[in-house]
């Protein structure tokens, strides 16, 4: 058991995990048609609840589930597993459906109307019922989980965001505040009110289907399985004291030290590389940090509409196509920092502190 | 995914979602009353509702035992008789009043004034009327005056003006009427207050009687309806408005939680569930208006068994141990309460303090009810058949006590007349809960008010049945009780202010004593040398025990604690010039707080030891003294078998000693460190042994006599022990120390001093210890020459003395410990080494030449290769000395006044619990507690350093060991936890009045010099004389007990003695040494011994302190002196007569001066002193009954008769000498009794003696100069 759990450890450091995640992502898109078939799903489903029973009798993992404000990420982690599962089977069954010439399994239901009362109201009345006793049974189980009074001398270690704004505080660790608070949360914001009018694919309107939106699908799952969710995982369960990575079945040690010994971009160019220190003026000092993301933000798009994104480009036309590509960068620009950081130690690309702000 | 119903218009059934919608809606009904129920039973709510059931259910007992006080009175009670004897009459009295108030006459005559006093009223009611008529009238009209004035209206204003006189007069005549109204109504009421008066004075005896019984019923009643008749208040939903049960909470307006950017007042609402924690009814014992449960329990069952069943019962052994003080709440409480059972088994003897043992066991009761019915003179069926009829009518069985098995929650605070209670001086709206014990008072939670338990079976049980665990997030969670007394000292740093038990400064009767000789003492020594008594039935030993370790040991050496108990004339600041004052210290005898050093100086270490002998000190210091207060620096003391001496009551060790296995590396750092230090230590000594004087041979008996004796040594010393007749030793032991206080001496013991001293330097010692030390505590010892009976020829000198004590101390030597290696012995490669680094980590840093400068590396490394290996010994000994703190106990040349080595401890008890360095030890090795690391700390000082990796050995932990037993450590810890951040403001700290602020001042002077192991203080035996005594020694002759010094001594004179002490007792054994005490110091003892005595406001004279009057009588006094009439003309005469008569010079002056019994002469304090040393009314006292005042005197009691209170005294046991019949002006008083003449006498006599004594033969020499070197201060 014990070399198990090692595994495991090894596995849930965050730097693996990340990738073990993409990978099991894209695969669960690839391979859909195959895992989404009840009993493979319910054998990985039975698999994951076994798992999970046996990380809750450790110690470490019992603690945090144990604490009343853990609970929401864990039946969101339990509900969103039947969700996706259930879409991607409908989504399988459609494939299949079209490919086989038939209409999706809700074409049937296109023309049909439905009254207001009592197949809607009478309905949301009933769900308002049932969410309120849920509301009133899981207060009077669960203690509000209360401190002690706010002391800015006495902070508590770790401390933690809301479970809901783990994913954030994630991010926090690898932007500047500005952009993990602000710029990053808008940007989304942006970009999710922009999909109706960047993307205008009738594909999909009122029915799964995998085949003909994957791209779509996967990048909208990316964002959110892997980029929120996994994020907030990891914040709720795999940061520990000194917001320090710890295994999921590590103990919590407050004496564990971890180098982190970060060096921004000018400092690896100019003091590393070239050897010489750095200058003092802030346009030379940061010159390869301006370089690297003009490049990033500016070149690449271009470049990517003269290869991969041609036809893409041809679709959407100049403004829309650089309204996904940059919406597509950015978010892409978050894991792409993480790599920098955990292999690289890499802190900012740009480090401006003369207008406060770093990226 | 719902089947589409395509039969119908609906996509759901209709019947389908109502139905869900019943189901849900039922469920959310259900939701509510399981929320609603969750709030009603929530924990504190049920603990309340059972509060009020059992407090109604003990005041309706109690109330019924008041009851039947006064209807059925227990015939012992003396009181209850009386009372109710006296409200029988009174309601006879009352009946034939008011009988004799309805008499035809007398009732027609109150009709008659009750009539008239209305109809005044009446009167006075108009009158009153008319005056505020007018006098609003008078006011416009005023205003219209002059407004008519103003506007020159003449005519008006006349007619105004006119108007206003008229309503003057009116306003005149008003008050006239009610004036006489009110009169007349006054008359009638006092002529029917007369006619009633008689009644009236009855109905209120009536009632204050009555009273004490309505009083609790009221009680009782307003208790009961708290609960009872208002259920509905508290049922849900409707208990929003105003419920009986609720929550109750304190403010505490000047204590505040520190939240460090702000303050908040503490809110505790602890009492919410703890809701009897200041009713002194739920108390073992009550109070003087209430009674406790024990008074309840006992009267209860006096009352359902009756009298006679129960006069035999309560003498009951299981009853005495069951009810015993102490015991009655954990039985109570077990949950095993009953009132009887089977008797166990012989072979299964439980012992008593099982808590599952019954009040009775059932035979007792049956055996007690037989012989009730006995009593009753019945026959044995008929006994048998009554008494088992009356046990079953008492016992609803066993469960009588149901009642009384009051949960521990709900029990009052112990000792309510000093905490909570609301007259004590930390009541509940003031001082609150979590002052003293933390927690988070605003929470109703069990577990997350943060409880501590106390042992490791309350934590399962609480975590079993409370769902209690570790409130991680709570920064001062409940602090266990045995810490708990510590927070004292966050209000009281200076110690507390107990005042003292007035029982225990009385001398204790001669009577008394289990010895029928007067002036021995009992023959076992008392074994309670304790002030466990003080205030009520306790006293905070642990907090006084911590307080004192914290002194005692030094710890302020090391460590800046400011504030905490300083003894009075500390701090200070020293000064070079001592001007031969012995009482001012050198500036290196005091840390940089101006405390003096614990430990001996050293500046002067070479005069006094070798450096061999201190090398091994240094190793292990246990081993040479085991019960030195010296800390073990290196480890080698902790593999040493013995070092522990102080011993459990069982004989055995008390601690098991954690055991360090050093490293060869280990072991050879040490033996730099030791060398190095001595040889810096010795390099630096600066001589003064070649003006010590040579020592004259000495004789070891005699000196050993000499320590046991006069000498004093032996009451703060353990020393080698005495010889016998047979020549034999007797080895001294600390037994004789522990087994009396359970405390270790004052001074260091003297087994081996052979080892260790030289003897000029002892010798030089012995004559004034402050010469080598200036804030010893080792008194300078007023050695005299001893003289041959006729008081001149010297048989041996004070020197000689001296000489015998070096003599004999240095007899004894510890071969086992001269045994031990010269670590230097053992140098080798590795020794140089670390030497080489110790040097490079300092040297390396500084300029050896000029310390003020660094240097390099280079220059450093050269300089170590330049210099022989004894210069780098002593460079780098010196830097160790700083190092390790040596300096902060000791006075080492080269280091005064140099900041504490130690972390400040001024907040420690408020540091945060994450700023203690736990280590890498996990919570089952260390509780991760703020009590859990201090207890740790000082058991093992340097175990946080386990399994850290600190190559560099200036990183490791440096903390010495000391020698503290387990309750001393946890003593020490509950102190430190009390030294606290938390501000408190000035309404909440103690308000100390002048004499507690002196007996605690005086307390600590008294504590540092150690009075107390000669001197009875406060009722604690002097130990040293409790032993003397114990072997025979004549009370008479040993150290005073110096209860009422205050009132026996005048201020002035004892603020000289015990600056410069000199002979009073002529016989004495010991003398009283000199303390070189400074002025304050001596100021804080007077103070007092005067606030012990109740005396400071008459500080320095008594108020009417008079001559005799020497006018002569008009008509001189002829009376029978011895055979021949004798003719006086004053009270002055009388009373030289008198004086002379008694024969008082007999004893009281010197032996072969003139006027002196030639056989008796000087055994007593010579006259000459008299006068300016002793106050007249003691002296008075003291003439009534001698051994009132002076326990075990040989002083001879005049006069029979009352003392000047008004006490009766014992008849006296050794009156030799008939009072001449001189009256001494009682004659003058009319009808005067012998007892008046008695009175009469001893003043006349004490004024003679205080005011006009004069010596026979003036004195040849002014009486014992103080001796010694220097100049004296005052």
């Amino acid at each position: 058991m014990a070399m198990f759990d090692n595994l495991i450890n090894v596995l849930t450091d965050p730097r693996v995990l990340f990738f073990v995640s993409i990978v099991l992502f894209l695969a669960s898109i690839q391979f859909a048609s195959v895992w989404t078939r009840p009993p493979i799903a319910m054998g990985i489903g039975a698999l994951l609840v076994l798992f999970g029973i046996y990380a809750s009798f450790h110690y470490q993992v019992a603690d945090t589930l144990s604490k009343p404000d853990n609970i929401p990420i864990v039946i969101i982690i339990a509900v969103l597993g039947y969700l996706y599962w259930l879409a991607m089977r409908q989504a399988v069954q459609n494939d299949e459906r079209l490919a086989r010439g038939e209409p999706p399994r809700e074409a049937a239901e296109k023309n049909r109307k439905v009254l207001v009362w009592p197949d809607l109201v009478y309905t949301e009345l009933i769900a308002m019922v049932v969410a309120t006793v849920i509301l009133v049974a899981w207060s009077v189980l669960l203690r509000a989980p209360l401190e002690e009074p706010a002391n800015a001398a006495r902070t508590p270690n770790p401390s933690k965001a809301p479970w809901y704004f783990l994913g954030l505080q994630e991010i926090l660790v690898y932007f500047d505040p500005w952009w993990a608070g602000v710029g990053l949360p808008g940007t989304i914001m942006m970009g999710l009110i922009a999909i109706p009018y960047v993307d205008r694919n009738p594909k999909g309107n009122g029915y799964f289907t995998l085949r003909e939106r994957k791209a779509a699908i996967t990048v909208f799952c990316f964002g959110f399985f892997i980029l929120w969710l996994l994020l907030a995982f990891i914040g709720t369960f795999l940061r520990g004291p000194g917001w320090n990575f710890f295994g999921l079945f590590k103990d919590w040690d407050v004496n564990y030290v971890a180098e982190l010994n970060n060096v921004n971009l000018s400092e690896i160019v100019w003091v590393k590389l070239l050897g010489t220190r750095e200058p003092s003026f802030w346009l030379t000092r940061e010159i390869w940090g301006f370089l690297a993301v003009g490049f990033y933000m500016g070149v690449l798009p271009v470049i990517i509409a003269a290869t991969v994104g041609k036809k893409l480009f041809r679709e959407l036309g100049a403004i829309r196509f650089g309204v996904v590509v940059n919406l597509g960068l950015l978010m892409a620009a978050l894991p792409i920092k993480m790599i920098l950081r955990w292999f690289l130690n890499l802190k900012y690309v740009i480090y401006w502190p003369e207008i406060l702000l770093n990226v | 995914m719902p089947q589409i119903n395509r039969d119908k218009e609906t996509l759901y059934p209709p019947g389908r979602l109502s139905l869900w919608f019943l189901a849900t809606s039922a469920a959310l009904v259900g939701a509510i009353v399981w929320m609603l129920a969750g709030d009603f039973v929530r924990p504190w709510k049920s603990v309340q509702r059972d509060f009020f059931d059992r407090h109604a259910g003990l005041l309706e007992v109690k109330r019924e035992l008041a009851d039947r006080e006064l209807r059925a009175p227990d015939p012992k009670d003396a009181v209850a008789v009386r009372a109710q004897a006296e409200l029988r009459d009174l309601r006879a009295q009352i009946a034939l009043a008011e009988r004799a108030l309805a008499e035809k006459g007398k009732r027609e005559e109150i009709e008659r004034l009750e009539a008239e006093v209305v109809e005044q009223k009446t009167r006075v009611g108009i009158a009153d009327t008319r005056i505020k008529a007018v006098k609003g009238a008078y006011a416009e009209r005023r205003y219209a005056y002059e407004m008519a004035l103003k506007a020159k209206d003449e005519a008006k204003a006349r007619k105004l003006a006119d108007e206003i006189d008229a309503l003057a007069s009116d306003q005149t005549e008003g008050d006239g009427q009610r004036v006489d109204a009110l009169v007349a109504q006054g008359r009638a009421s006092a002529a029917l207050d007369a006619l009633r008066a008689e009644l009236r004075g009855l109905e209120a005896r009536r009632d204050a009687i009555l009273a004490r019984v309505e009083k609790v019923g009221s009680q009782a009643d307003a208790e009961r309806a708290k609960v009872e008749r208002n259920q509905w208040r508290n049922l849900p939903m409707a208990d929003i408005i105003n419920p009986s049960i609720r929550i109750e909470k304190v403010v505490l307006a000047d204590i505040h939680d520190d939240m460090v950017f702000a303050t908040s007042p503490k809110v505790d609402m602890c009492m919410t569930c703890h809701a009897g924690i200041d009713k002194s009814m739920l108390s073992e014992d009550g109070d003087a208006s209430t009674v406790g449960v024990r008074g309840l329990l006992t009267g209860f069952l006096r009352m359902r068994l009756g009298e006679k069943v129960w006069g035999r019962l309560e003498k009951s052994p299981t009853l005495a141990a069951r009810t015993a003080p102490g015991r009655l709440r954990p039985w109570l409480t077990s949950g095993h309460a009953v009132l009887f059972a089977e008797p166990p088994p012989k072979d299964k003897q439980t012992p008593t303090d099982d808590r599952s043992q019954p009040l009775f066991t059932k035979q007792e009761l049956v055996d007690a009810f037989e012989a009730a019915a006995a009593r009753d003179g019945l026959t044995p069926e008929q006994q048998k058949e009554a008494g088992l009829r009356t046990f079953r009518e008492v016992a609803g069985g066993k469960d009588l006590l149901a009642a009384f098995r009051i949960d521990p929650v709900h029990w009052a605070h112990p000792h309510l007349g000093l905490m909570v209670g609301t007259d004590s001086k930390h009541p509940m709206g003031k001082v609150g809960c979590t002052v003293c014990h933390h927690g988070v008072g605003r929470r109703l939670d069990f577990a997350r008010a943060a409880h501590a338990p106390g042992s490791e079976e309350q934590r399962a049980a609480w975590t079993r049945d409370h769902e209690w665990e570790v409130q991680h997030y709570v920064d001062f969670p409940m602090i266990p009780l045995a810490y708990v007394q510590g927070q004292c000292v966050k209000c009281h740093k200076e110690g507390l202010p107990f005042p003292a038990k007035p029982e225990l400064l009385v001398q204790p009767a001669v009577k008394e004593k289990p010895t029928d000789e007067v002036g021995k003492r009992p023959t076992a020594p008392n074994p309670k040398r304790t002030t466990a008594e003080v205030d009520g039935a306790w006293h905070p030993e642990v907090v006084e025990t911590g307080l004192e370790r914290v002194r005692e040991y030094g710890c302020q050496g090391c460590h800046v604690i400011k504030g905490l108990s300083v003894t009075p004339g500390f701090p200070r600041t020293a000064s070079e010039a001592r001007g031969g004052d012995w009482s001012s210290p050198t500036p290196g005898s005091l840390t940089s707080e101006g405390i003096p050093k614990m430990g001996p100086s050293l500046t002067h270490v070479a005069d006094k030891t070798t450096p061999d002998w201190a090398v091994r000190w240094l190793s292990s210091p246990n081993r040479f003294r085991p019960d030195t207060r010296m800390p073990s620096f290196y480890l080698q003391a902790q593999r040493d078998d013995h070092f522990r001496l102080v011993l459990g009551p069982d004989g055995k060790p008390v601690d098991v000693p954690v055991v360090v296995d050093p490293t060869p590396r280990d072991e050879a750092q040490m033996d730099v460190e030791q060398v190095a230090i001595v040889r810096a230590l010795f390099k630096k000594s600066k001589s003064r042994a070649k003006d010590y004087p040579e020592v004259p041979a000495g004789d070891v008996k005699k000196g050993a006599e000499l320590f046991y004796a006069q000498g004093n040594c032996f009451a703060c010393h353990v020393g080698p022990g005495r010889y016998g007749p047979d020549g034999q030793l007797t080895p001294d032991s600390l037994d004789r120390f522990l087994s009396v206080t359970g405390e270790l001496p004052a001074g260091p013991r003297l087994t081996a001093m052979g080892s260790k001293v030289n003897a000029k330097w002892l010798y030089a010692w012995l004559l004034e210890p402050r010469h080598y030390n200036s804030v010893t505590r080792m008194p300078y010892n007023r050695f005299k020459d001893q003289l041959a009976i006729d008081g001149k020829t010297v048989v041996r000198s004070a020197d000689q003395r001296r000489a015998d004590l070096v003599a004999y101390l240095l007899v004894f030597k510890d071969e086992a410990f001269d045994a031990i290696d010269d670590p230097f012995k053992r140098w080798s490669p590795l020794h140089q080494e670390l030497l080489g680094s110790f040097w490079m980590e300092w040297l390396g840093k500084r300029d050896p030449k000029d310390p003020a400068k660094g240097i390099t590396v280079e220059a450093a490394r050269a300089h170590l290769t330049g210099v022989p290996l004894e210069q780098q010994l002593e460079e780098v000994g010196d830097r160790l000395i700083g190092f390790r703190g040596c300096f902060g106990c000791h006075d080492v040349a080269g280091h005064e006044g140099r900041q504490p080595v130690g972390k400040e401890l001024t907040y420690e008890g408020s540091q945060d619990l994450h700023k203690f360095d736990f280590g890498i030890l996990d919570h089952h090795e260390v509780e991760h507690t703020r009590w859990g690391w201090i207890e740790a700390k000082l058991r093992e000082p340097r175990l946080f350093d386990k399994g850290r990796f600190k190559p560099s050995w200036t990183d490791k932990l440096r903390m010495p060991k000391f020698n503290f037993r387990a309750h001393e450590r946890t003593a020490v810890t509950a102190v430190m936890l009390g030294l606290v951040s938390e501000p408190i403001k000035p309404g909440a700290l103690p308000d100390l009045s002048k004499d507690p602020q002196a007996i605690l001042a005086g307390r600590a002077v008294a504590a540092r010099y150690g009075c107390n192991s000669c001197h009875t203080l406060e009722g604690k035996e002097g130990l040293a004389t409790g032993w003397q005594a114990a072997q025979g020694l004549e009370l008479a002759f040993l150290p005073p007990n110096l209860y009422g010094q205050g009132n026996r001594t005048r201020a002035d004179w004892l603020f000289k003695f015990l600056k410069a002490p000199h002979d009073l007792r002529p016989q004495a054994v010991q003398r009283m040494p000199q303390f070189r005490l400074s002025d304050e110091e001596a100021h804080a003892l007077v103070d007092y011994f005067l606030a012990l005595a109740g005396r400071r406001d008459r500080l320095w004279s008594d108020a009417d302190d008079a001559p005799l009057d020497d006018t002569p009588y008009a008509q001189p006094v002829t009376v029978d002196v011895k055979g021949a009439p004798v003719t006086f003309h004053s009270l002055r005469d009388e009373a030289k007569a008198l004086f002379e008569a008694f024969n008082c010079a007999k004893c009281h002056l010197a032996k072969g001066t003139f006027g002196a019994d030639p056989e008796e002469g000087g055994v007593a304090p010579p006259f000459t002193l008299s006068g300016p040393r002793l106050h007249r009314d003691w002296v008075e006292e003291l003439l009534i009954n001698p051994q009132n005042q002076i326990n075990g005197t040989k002083m001879v009691q005049f006069w029979p008769g009352k003392s000047k209170r008004g006490k009766p005294l014992p008849p006296p046991d050794s009156i030799n000498v008939t009072y001449p019949q001189l009256p001494c002006g009682a004659r003058f008083k009319e009808g005067a009794t012998n007892d008046d003449v008695a009175v009469a006498q001893m003043k006349a006599v004490t004024r003679y003696l205080l005011y006009h004594y004069e010596s026979p033969k003036p004195p040849t020499a002014p009486p014992s100069p103080p001796e010694g070197g220097g100049a004296q201060g005052k």
